[in-house]
């Protein structure tokens, strides 16, 4: 069925698994992948644990969708603390890992503790093995993935940190085939409990709850995907298409977001890079194949996608699309999440250019914007933490603090580098970057409501209220997890097909105001996390850039802009002024077991 | 004037940079790029246009269809795009 009601937990510490059951009434509460996660992320975490301790909990969840007919329905969800915000965490992926859990007989994998050595988790259905792993230390993803495929057959599905999370950068992802779950640091969670990789094998079959309901609704649904002229955009050029729309809009961040266009745009626009396609491919029964393999004059990669062409392009200055294409690959390869460590190189760049940090201080390398040469030099010394990437492993927040410089110019909320969507321009994007539970994240509450001028673009008015709505829109999404990418076929808030999606997938008659009320719920259990690790207001913040330095074209949004939207958002949750929500909040939202938690 | 159709738009149309004459408004325009092959159903949904077709005209983007235009504008037209 679409959930299984059951999740694999693994204590590393003491080497032990077992049988996690989750109910159907939390299931009727958190739906699954993102609210399941927080709910058991909540539930097993201590307050205050040291991120990148056997203590924090890394749980690698499914949602309902996953390995059912529903199409663009392909991406789990890995849930943490974050080293890098010590705070909640959420990342999402592609690719088939997801399916083969369900395929397993799983919901997820709960894995608590820490191993003693270096090891690879590799599970056939009920089974479960601890293999040593000081044979992978040090290796590229590919070349970890290649040599668990040779040992334990080309149909296994893999999901492995590189030298980044071994070498525990706060902002080290996890590489599942060439996808990643990049943001929160969870390559450098899975590198402190000593787990190199995780492999899987399933052969159970995921029966659809009342099939004829759901071939119904994968039907018309499927119809709607194809007649949608977004689309066919994506499938043609990928989220690379939105790099000239952001351009054109004067919201495409450059040279550390002193800037919001780029001028060799088009040298790494959507269309420039579909020259050097030479194939379209799909998650695991998605009907949308957005993921674009291109190559280069040395390498290949999936991808960039726009934010890869964000961090690794117009931020750092790069407007070379070979060069971009083997940036993107080599981040990929050492397990670097791409969007922070864009904004870390970026901010080093600029400390470099400003004469704050001289040549000697970064040993040796130039890293003027644009020099990518010494860029790969410097990714490999943070992903091994040597010299100066020891100190940049930390983030551009930490390095600040440790080195004495650049505090004027970091470009980070929570501790965390903010992605490619201007929070000058786009008002919901800014509350966003400034709100979100996981940091300063797209994927939220998210952006393309405005960049498309569907609600009025650079505009701060009602954009609390239509942020709440983007944030439990998207917590439903990312719980019954079907991909965002479908945002545009589907909506891009809480609407009839969406409803109809849950309904079918898990044969109920949930009505709207049931499905928003499990949104409201998921995302402030993620706030409660937060509040309980001692987040207030203060945490909600811009980077000062953002709130005085106006882009070429005027906009700006100031902390008077930031703090009307703040009050609006909370009253909107039913969260006090400070951000934390209220008694009789959690109780209509039938979580008054945590009342005494706030 | 000049119409810069991006993305999908521009790979149908076989062109990104249009020049369109005689034309008064931006609706007008869309009119005209509209009569291109194969253009029309990827801006038009039933009676209205796509939501999330973005219209961008000298930089500054536009809510009004029925908004001016003159020989010297630039109006560029793109499509909603996403991305997890």
């Amino acid at each position: 069925m679409s959930w299984w009601g059951k999740y694999l937990f693994i204590n590393l510490t003491e080497r032990k698994w077992d049988a996690y059951h989750v109910n159907e009434v939390i299931v009727r509460k958190y739906l699954g992948g993102n609210g399941i996660g927080a709910y058991l992320l909540y539930k097993l975490c201590k307050e205050s644990v040291d991120p990148l301790s056997g203590e924090n909990p890394l749980i690698i969840n499914t949602g309902p969708a996953n390995g059912t007919l529903v199409p663009m329905a392909s991406k789990f969800c890995v849930v943490s603390k974050s080293p890098q915000t010590d705070g909640f965490t959420k990342g999402f992926c592609g690719g088939e890992f997801g399916q083969e859990l369900k395929f397993a007989g799983w919901d997820g994998l709960i894995i608590v503790g820490s191993s003693q050595e270096w090891i690879h988790i590799h599970i056939e259905n009920d089974k479960v093995y601890l293999l040593n792993a000081e044979n992978l230390r040090g290796s590229l993803t590919s070349v970890t993935q290649q040599k668990l495929k040779e040992k334990l057959g080309e149909d296994i599905k893999t999901l492995v940190i590189g030298p980044a999370g071994e070498n525990l950068v706060r902002y080290a992802c996890i590489i599942s085939d060439l996808r990643a779950v990049g943001t929160g640091g969870m390559g450098a969670v899975l590198g402190s409990k000593k787990v190199k990789a995780i492999t899987i094998r399933g052969s159970k079959v995921v029966r659809p709850l009342n099939p004829e309901r759901l071939i119904n609704f994968v039907k018309a649904f499927e119809k709607s995907v194809y007649e949608h002229p977004g689309v066919k955009n994506l499938i043609k050029f990928g989220t690379a298409a939105g790099v000239m729309h952001l351009q054109y809009l004067g919201a495409l961040p450059s040279y550390n977001w002193q800037k919001e266009t780029f001028d060799l745009a088009e040298n790494i626009s959507g269309e420039a890079l579909r020259e050097k396609v030479v194939k379209d491919v799909s998650c695991f029964g998605c009907i949308v194949p957005c993921g674009k393999y291109s190559v280069s004059k040395d390498t290949f990669t999936v991808g960039p996608e726009y934010e890869g062409i964000f961090a690794m392009g117009t931020l750092i200055g790069n407007g070379n699309l070979n060069e971009l294409i083997s940036l993107d690959r080599l981040t990929d390869e050492l397990g670097l999440g791409q969007i922070q460590t864009g904004g870390v190189v970026a901010w080093a760049m600029e400390c470099y250019e400003r004469g704050i940090l001289n040549r000697e201080d970064v040993d040796g390398l130039d890293l003027r914007f644009g020099n990518t040469r010494d860029v790969k030099r410097l990714l490999k010394k943070i992903a091994f933490s040597e010299g100066i990437g020891n100190i940049l492993a930390e983030g551009s927040e930490r390095a600040s603090q440790i080195l004495g410089v650049g505090g004027d110019f970091l470009m980070t909320v929570k501790g965390m580098e903010i992605a490619g969507h201007s929070p000058r321009a786009v008002k919901t994007q800014a509350l966003g970057y400034a709100v979100s539970n996981r940091g300063p994240v797209h994927c939220d509450i998210r952006p393309g409501i405005e960049e498309n001028n569907i609600i009025p673009f650079a505009n701060p008015k009602d954009k609390g209220k239509i942020s709440k709505d983007l944030a439990v829109w998207t917590s439903v999404v990312n719980s019954i997890i079907y991909c965002l990418s479908a945002e545009r076929v589907v909506g891009l808030k809480l609407n009839e097909k969406i409803l109809e999606m849950v309904n079918a997938v898990m044969d109920w008659e949930l009505q709207m105001e049931d499905l928003y009320r499990i949104g409201e719920r998921i995302y402030t259990l993620e706030r409660l996390f937060n509040v309980r690790e001692g987040f207030t207001r203060e945490k909600d913040a811009l980077p000062n850039r953002i709130k005085k330095e106006a882009s070429e074209r005027g906009y700006i949004t100031t902390q008077e802009e930031l703090n009307e939207m703040l009050d609006e958002f909370y009253e909107a949750f039913g969260w006090d002024k400070d951000g934390k929500p209220k008694k009789e909040t959690l109780i209509k939202l039938s979580m008054g077991e945590l009342v005494y938690d706030v | 004037m000049m119409v810069r159709l991006l993305g999908y738009l521009g790979y149908i149309a076989g062109e990104q940079i249009v020049k369109i004459g005689e034309v008064t408004s931006v609706r007008e325009v869309l009119n005209e790029v509209a009569k291109r092959k194969g253009i029309g159903n990827l801006l038009y949904s039933g009676d209205g246009i796509w939501e999330g077709t973005l219209f961008i005209l000298n930089g500054r983007v536009i809510q009004n269809l029925e908004e001016p235009v003159s020989e010297d504008d630039e109006l560029v037209i793109t499509f909603p795009t996403a991305g997890g």
